[in-house]
């Protein structure tokens, strides 16, 4: 056995993992007898205690969901400390990078918190229509979280498992520097020009909400996920650093720079995942989700306002910006 | 309007199930002043707990002002009882440690309602259940009747339209049950939906009663 695994980060993580799961296996179970036996319009002693039981069901996954938006913080936080005893990688980024299942693990954990949160929205509406008319929705798309969750607890396992801390692993500056001369932004995009974007996007986004505009708000959302993740890699990113050439996702949740990754990444994600829910409620259950939406504006509010606080503190502090890098295009 | 189809009610106690209620059927209007009576355990407090949205039945329907309350989810059924019924419990219930104005007040926090309104809505209770002259006693020193009085105004604050009340003579001398069968009146003319259980033979007499359900053995007899 890997003796990684019995690192005590490693350890504690996989095992709320692990735990979660054997919750959520007897919810999974439970929650397939009643898609099968449920009736709400039956007034059978069978039908009082499956809605006996999908309450309870529900209790369940509720604290289970939180568990899980408490545990992808502390998988990061894992990795960056076991950065430390790891050759060659100084964050995430390398430990991240070690296998094929470091990537893959985190957009299937992203991919699970969006899904718990749609899954939270529609629970939501369920019960507060005293009918349970989406209970039978509610009910398959835990199903599908469920097939994920058990895949990320595989590959929880292996991706642990499968690093050996023997082996050299990259360093942040090699996965995300400029070094190889190809211009990393996308769309072929320079620094201002996605910086502009960055804040039309958002003003897009604010606008919409407020005009009521679910489709132009679909949009910016599509178009923020890229721009606000390469403009804080290429450009915020290093003003938190105050290094023009220091371009890593992970650094910034690391003790030296307080911590302010978890706050910048975790509303700019925050405020993604709360659009789409709030799209998804209003376009699907037609329901008024004004208060995902304010939630929304409010976690790219903190996004923003972070991303331009270091912009402006630095320029505060000693009067010039950082000189922009010079980016070649491979032709 | 209270609707009731097919009720049952029982308890598994290993292999054997105890009905508290078996297979009631009835149906209160609006405004109707029901009596429930029967012997000890004859289910007369398990059926005005499901009415009250107390307790669950096991199987069957039941329908309060159009609402399915035994379908309900826990919040919405707390919502239910709050601004809906009205109970006074045999041993009142009250907080002993609290004044009668706090007591009666109770019931308006979760409905978030300004000090104003609530004030207002306290002592016009007070004064409908006759006790404003003890609003300031504590809960503890009051005497049965006094206990009883305030239990009723504390389940007239919300302006509830249903009033249950489970043997409430059950605790009273003669005086104190005369008074509290004048306060019933007065509430059956503001139109309350009124449903007594008790085996007390002195609501029989009563003119003003509009239906005496007889339970025996948790079966409706008559």
């Amino acid at each position: 056995m890997n003796s990684l695994l019995l690192n005590t980060d490693i350890a504690i993580f996989l095992l709320g993992e692990f735990i979660l799961w054997v919750v959520l296996l007897i919810a999974f179970g439970v929650n397939l007898y009643l898609l099968k036996k449920w009736d709400f319009h039956s007034y059978t002693n069978l039908q009082y205690r499956i809605e006996k039981l999908a309450y309870l069901i529900m209790v369940i996954i509720i604290f289970s969901f939180l568990m899980k938006f408490i545990l992808l913080p502390y998988f990061v936080f894992t990795m960056d400390k076991i950065s430390d005893i790891v050759p060659g990688a100084m964050c995430s980024a390398g430990v991240i990078s070690f296998n094929a299942y470091g990537m893959k693990l985190f957009f299937i954990k992203m991919a699970i918190l969006l899904l718990l949160m749609i899954w939270l929205m529609i629970n939501h509406y369920d019960i507060e229509a005293k009918v349970y008319p989406w209970f039978r929705a509610k009910s398959w798309l835990f199903v599908f979280i469920f097939i994920l969750i058990t895949i990320e607890l595989y590959w929880d396992y292996a991706f642990f498992a499968d690093i050996d801390i023997h082996k050299v692993l990259n360093c942040c500056s090699t996965l995300y520097g400029l070094l190889e001369g190809v211009n990393p932004l996308p769309f072929g995009l320079d620094k201002r020009e996605i910086i502009i974007l960055f804040y039309m996007i958002y003003a897009m986004i604010i606008s919409s909400t407020f005009g009521k505009q679910n489709y132009i708000l679909l949009i910016g959302l599509i178009l923020f996920i890229p721009i606000g993740y390469y403009s804080v890699l290429y450009f915020f990113g290093t003003y938190i650093y105050e290094m023009p050439n220091h371009n890593c996702p992970f650094c910034m949740l690391q003790k030296d720079y307080y911590y302010i990754g978890y706050p910048l990444w975790g509303s700019f994600f925050g405020g993604v995942f709360l659009g789409i829910t709030a799209i998804l409620a209003e376009e699907r259950l037609k329901k008024d989700s004004k208060r995902l939406k304010y939630l929304m504006v409010l976690s790219f509010t903190i996004f923003v306002t972070i991303c331009t606080f270091f912009v402006l503190h630095y320029y505060y502090k000693n009067g010039v910006f950082l000189e922009p890098v010079k980016v070649e295009m491979v032709m | 309007m209270i609707e009731i189809k097919n009720l049952n009610r029982y308890y598994q106690v290993g292999k054997e199930r105890f009905y508290a209620i078996r297979d009631i059927s009835l149906s209160i209007k609006k405004g109707e002043f029901v009596l429930f009576h029967g012997v000890s355990g004859s289910g007369k407090t398990t059926l005005l707990s499901i009415i009250a949205g107390v307790d669950r039945p096991s199987s069957g329907m039941i329908s309060v002002n159009n609402e399915l309350i035994s379908k309900l989810p826990d919040q919405h059924l707390s919502r239910f009882r709050n601004r809906e019924i009205g109970i006074i419990f045999q041993h009142y219930n009250l907080l002993e440690s609290l004044t009668v104005y706090d007591n009666v007040s109770a019931p308006l926090i979760p409905e978030r309602l300004s000090l104003k309104e609530i004030d207002k809505r306290v002592k016009k209770s007070l004064k409908i259940a006759n006790i404003s002259h003890k609003a300031n006693s504590i809960a503890s020193t009051l005497s049965g009747g006094e206990k009883q009085r305030c239990a009723i105004a504390r389940a007239l604050v919300t302006d509830a339209s249903i009033i249950v009340c489970d043997e409430p003579t059950a605790n009273l001398d003669r005086a104190n049950i005369d008074i509290f069968l004048d306060i019933l009146k007065k509430l059956h003319k503001l139109n309350k939906t009124i449903i007594v259980s008790t085996h007390d033979p002195i609501f029989q007499k009563l003119d003003y009663i509009d239906q005496i359900i007889h339970l025996e053995d948790g079966v409706l007899v008559s």
